[in-house]
This record gives C-alpha cells, sequence and structure tokens, in this order.
C-alpha cells in the first residue's frame, strides 16, 4: 500500500447511491432498446443481450408500414396550434397580472390560473364530445386544436407572469417618454425582453398538449389521432407488435429531445416561475 | 405605470435576485396613484376564450349532470339533482373508493416522485458542472418516451409474460403472478410505471432550482464544518422551499387528473382495483354511455379539485404573509 486514502463514508453512500439511480433509469431503457432492436415475436431473454440484432423494425416504422407519419405530422400542427393560440391569448394577460399584481381583483384573478389548471380534463372532454358531436367539429384537426387550448392556457398565464415582472419598469418609462402608448411599449419594448420567457413557457406548455392522451382519443378519430394515441394501438397483438412498438416510441422520443433540448436553458427560471 | 419592484420583497433569500433587484418600493406609493386600470384591457382576450373554452363548457356538464341523459338507452330528460342523490346518498360505493385511490396514488406517487428527483438533483449538485450535464441527461431519458407509449412498453414487456422483463430482473417472474393482472398488485405496477417514466419532471425542476441558489450561502455553511445532512436539513432545503412546493403542488395536481397510464395499462381493471377518479368517470360516460351521470360524477371532482387547489394556494399566501418566504 502506497498511500491510504481515506474514503469517507459520506463518498461511499453517494456512489451507491448514484449507482441504484442509474440502474432504476436505465434498466427499463435498456429494455426498451433491445426490443426495438429484436424481430417481432422473439421474447428476450433476461439481462442477456438479445441472440440476434436488427434493424428491422426501425426501418418498417420508418418506411411507413405501421402509418406513423400521419400521427406525427397530425401532433406536430395540432401542438403548434394549439400553443400559438394560447400564447397569444395568455401573452397579454401575463402582462396585465404583472402590472396589476398588488390590486386584489388582479391577484385573485392570477391565482385562479391555478384553479384553472386543476380543471379535471374528462370534466371538459364529456362536454366537448357532445357539442363537438352537433356541431360536426368530432374527427376534425380544427376541433382537437380547440379542445386543447384549455390545456395550455392558465398554464402558460401562470408561469409568464413572472417573466413580466422581471422586465425593468425603467424601460417602460423611457417608451412611455418617448410617446409610446401602453399598446406600442407592450409590443415593441417589453415583449422583445421577455421573449426568452415567453419561448420557455411556450415549450412547456406544447409539451403538456403534445403528451395529451384524453382530449385526442375522445374528440378525434383514426385520420385525426396524434402520435400518443397512435401508439396504443400497437396494445392489440402485442407479442407480434412490440417491437414496431418499442421503435415508434423511440422515434416519437425526437420531437420530446427537440423540445427539451429548447428549454433546458430555461430549466432554471422555469423552475423558478410561480414563486413568488 | 403601476408600481414595479415588490418581486424583491416576495423573493425567497438566497435566490439570486432577478433584474429588478434595486428596490423601486421608494417610489411606490406616487405609481399607485397612476391610472394602471387600463391593464385590465389586456385580461379581455384570455377572459374570453377561458369563458368559451373553459366556463362555458363546464357549465354544460353540469347541465347534463341534471339529465338523466343515457345514450345507450337514447334518454335524455331532466332529472333535477337524483344524480347527485345516487353519489352522495345512493352511495356509489366505486366512485368513493376510486377518490380514496386517487388520493392514496397522488401521495405514493409525489413522495416518490420527491425523494428520487431531490436524491438525483442532490447527487448532480455536488458534480463539477461537465459531468453533472451528462448525468442530467441521463436523468431525464425516460420523460422523452412519450407517457402513453412507456405505458404500452411497460404493460407489453415489463409486466406482462412472456417477457416480464422487471420481474425477472427481480427474479420474481414465475413466483407471482403477472401483476396487471392481479388486483392487489395492479395499482402498485401502475404507480412504478408512473414514477419512472414521470418523475424526471419533478427532478428537472428540483434541479433547477438548486442550481439556482446562492452558492456562497451553501460554501459559508460548509466553512462553518456542518455535516452534509445539517446542511441539507438547516441550508438546502429551507432556501428550496419555494421551488419544492411550487413543483410538488403542480405534480400533485396532475396525479389528480391522472389518466392516461391507467387507461392504457388496465381501463381500470382487474375488478375495478386501478379505477382513478378520471378513468372511472370516463367509463361512466363513454364506455357504459351513462353521460348524466358521468357529468355527475365530473362535477364533484372538479369541486374536490378546485378545493385542493384553492387550499394549497391560500396555504402558499398565508407562508407567505408569515414571511416564512420574504
Amino acid at each position: 500500500m502506497s498511500r491510504t486514502r481515506r474514503i469517507r463514508p459520506g463518498t461511499v453512500g453517494r456512489w451507491a447511491l448514484l449507482a441504484v439511480v442509474l440502474v432504476w433509469v436505465l434498466l427499463p431503457l435498456y429494455f426498451l432498446v433491445a426490443v426495438a432492436l429484436t424481430p417481432g415475436g422473439t421474447t428476450l431473454r433476461g439481462l442477456n443481450p438479445p441472440d440476434s440484432v436488427t434493424l428491422r423494425n426501425f426501418s418498417a416504422v420508418l418506411n411507413g408500414a405501421y402509418e406513423i407519419w400521419p400521427a406525427l405530422v397530425n401532433s406536430v400542427v395540432v401542438t403548434v396550434a394549439s400553443t400559438v393560440l394560447a400564447l397569444v391569448f395568455a401573452t397579454p394577460a401575463a402582462y396585465a397580472l404583472s402590472h396589476l399584481r398588488h390590486r386584489r381583483l388582479a391577484r385573485g384573478l392570477y391565482l385562479s390560473s391555478f384553479v384553472l389548471r386543476g380543471v379535471p380534463p374528462v370534466a371538459l372532454v364529456l362536454p366537448y364530445y357532445v357539442i363537438f358531436s352537433k356541431t360536426n367539429l368530432l374527427n376534425t384537426v380544427g376541433g382537437v386544436i380547440i379542445a386543447l387550448i384549455p390545456l395550455a392556457l392558465p398554464y402558460s398565464i401562470w408561469t409568464m407572469r413572472v417573466f413580466f415582472d422581471a422586465v425593468p419598469p425603467q424601460v417602460e418609462e423611457a417608451a412611455g417618454v418617448d410617446g409610446a402608448g401602453t399598446l406600442r411599449t407592450f409590443v415593441s419594448v417589453v415583449l422583445p425582453i421577455a421573449r426568452p420567457g415567453i419561448a420557455a413557457t411556450g415549450i412547456l406548455a406544447a409539451l403538456l398538449v403534445f403528451v395529451d392522451y384524453i382530449v385526442v382519443a375522445t374528440l378525434a378519430g383514426p385520420a385525426t389521432m396524434t402520435f400518443p394515441v397512435y401508439v396504443t394501438s400497437f396494445q392489440q397483438d402485442y407479442l407480434s407488435l412490440v417491437g414496431p412498438l418499442a421503435a415508434a416510441s423511440v422515434v416519437g422520443a425526437l420531437p420530446m429531445i427537440l423540445m427539451f433540448g429548447f428549454s433546458q436553458r430555461y430549466m432554471l427560471r422555469l423552475a423558478s416561475a410561480g414563486v413568488h | 405605470m403601476a408600481g414595479r419592484g415588490t418581486t424583491v420583497v416576495q423573493e425567497a433569500p438566497g435566490f439570486r435576485a432577478s433584474t429588478t433587484a434595486v428596490a423601486h418600493g421608494a417610489d411606490r406609493g406616487r405609481r399607485a396613484a397612476a391610472p394602471d386600470r387600463k391593464y385590465y384591457w389586456f385580461l379581455v382576450p384570455a377572459t374570453v376564450v377561458i369563458a368559451l373554452l373553459i366556463v362555458v363548457p363546464l357549465g354544460y356538464t353540469f347541465y347534463l349532470s341534471l339529465r338523466h341523459y343515457d345514450l345507450a338507452r337514447g334518454l335524455d330528460e331532466y332529472i333535477g339533482l337524483a344524480n347527485y342523490r345516487k353519489i352522495l346518498i345512493g352511495g356509489d360505493i366505486e366512485f368513493v373508493k376510486s377518490l380514496l385511490r386517487t388520493l392514496l396514488y397522488v401521495v405514493v406517487v409525489v413522495t416518490f416522485d420527491f425523494i428520487l428527483g431531490m436524491t438525483q438533483a442532490l447527487l448532480l449538485f455536488e458534480m463539477r458542472p461537465r459531468v453533472a450535464k451528462v448525468f442530467r441527461m441521463i436523468f431525464m431519458l425516460p420523460i422523452l418516451i412519450i407517457p402513453t407509449a412507456s405505458a404500452v412498453f411497460w404493460r407489453t414487456t415489463m409486466w406482462a409474460p412472456p417477457n416480464e422483463q422487471f420481474l425477472r430482473a427481480l427474479h420474481l417472474d414465475g413466483l407471482i403472478d403477472p401483476p396487471l393482472g392481479n388486483p392487489d398488485l395492479a395499482l402498485w405496477a401502475i404507480i412504478i410505471t408512473v414514477i419512472w417514466a414521470w418523475s424526471p419532471w419533478v427532478f428537472l425542476l428540483l434541479s433547477g432550482g438548486l442550481d439556482y441558489l446562492d452558492r456562497s450561502v451553501l460554501e459559508a455553511s460548509m466553512v462553518d464544518g456542518a455535516s452534509y445532512f445539517q446542511r441539507l436539513r438547516k441550508v438546502i432545503l429551507p432556501l428550496m422551499r419555494p421551488v419544492i412546493f411550487v413543483t410538488l403542488s403542480f405534480k400533485a395536481v396532475d396525479s389528480f387528473l391522472s389518466f392516461p397510464f391507467v387507461w392504457v395499462m388496465t381501463q381500470g381493471g382487474p375488478q375495478g382495483s386501478t379505477h382513478l377518479m378520471s378513468t372511472y368517470i370516463y367509463e361512466q360516460a363513454f364506455k357504459f354511455l351513462n353521460y348524466g351521470f358521468g357529468s355527475a360524477l365530473a362535477i364533484v371532482m372538479l369541486l374536490i379539485s378546485s378545493l385542493l387547489s384553492i387550499g394549497s394556494v391560500l396555504y402558499w399566501q398565508r407562508t407567505q404573509n408569515k414571511g416564512a418566504w420574504s
């Protein structure tokens, strides 16, 4: 023994903890990837690597053998449209609530956006189904877009106010001195400053919309369903479809990676959003 | 302009001061006199949309809940509060069970998400930034799989034969029944799936909040020679309180409304043992076509959910006014 380096118990504990957490996170992912890489119908044998590895599941999914593309396109269209619409309404509201934040009424309204976020989607889907069937909006992209706005709007108002709180008041005062009206100050002075916060909020709102299942499963049809509903169609004959399902899950992770990639920079701020 | 600058007062100590950091409180009085009412106009579009897309539909749910609206039998008649009487007095025991089950689900999921997410965040916090970046990516991987995809994958590959990988990894295969078919185990199998799939969300927010802490405060406590757990208890957790509270209350609301995992993995079965409130209501309305009764259940759920949200908001304000966070 050349040098005895004392290993503190804390360090050992930390490594052990890290190992446990890593196994918990990665083991199921290993199975997911293993299933995606083995031919359909074969079963894995525990942790043993699969006998033969193939990209057939991926090529079949990407070639459209399982109709993945329409679902992904629907997802993108619906997510972008609902989120943008929600932001258009949420942004001025959050700005106003920031200005009015020590007024009792406005403060109540702000807190109610948290309560509105807690409205059960199932309580909304019920009337939407009846209303949409009477107005021929069932199974339409437009209907789905409308029905998804309530998921994103209260959340966006709630989160975005903080970013407007952080805009220095001097900036707005200066704009006022220069003769800009309230609306003009908001559009050309405040919005550019608050843009990163709006973008961050938008991405997380998009995420909420993108992963929705209950609204789309109820109101969309086979031609208008989004990716989260689409993957559940692999359930029926799962022995032969488990490979393609796993491959499709991996493909579906790509939009999520994009969204999280963008939001990563803002995670700090989002974590503090709502803290005030 | 409306008085700005109150943020500072309300921001927790130890948090990096935001751009408004310089106290503008001094000229608040002058500005309060200024007409800030014009900003109410900015609230109009959102209010109209919320009224049209949330309040009116909920009103329609209430309207439906007063009717015997049974699509299977083609019935549609006004019956007053009979549906509510059936829930409250007639005792829909399955609904009460689903309510209690939902509360259990919320407590278990939030607790374990917090323990796991906080552990991951604290592990990351001690690492060098470059290493931390890699581990942050690894820890968030499960969230990249869409929830319903995770649900189908766990159902088909992890829990059910012939694959049942999760049971094999624990050497439980053959010893216990496939858990999703067992009324005693199914809910727990779903909970494990949910924690795996969606806890990274809690981790990301907690980790973000931890990075937001002022490291110099922590370093000062290290100089004092405090042990790790002392520091955790006396310094880190108190400073993290606002972030923890916000993250967990959002998580609790989401869990309370949870639908996709149960619906995709078991549809509430076996023998109704995994029904959460959302799935129970959904089944009543869309599977049994008891639309009126389902609507009444949905209204009850809405009331409970609103009470919980309002409760947490009030609690939040009270701790704030007590000065615990400011």
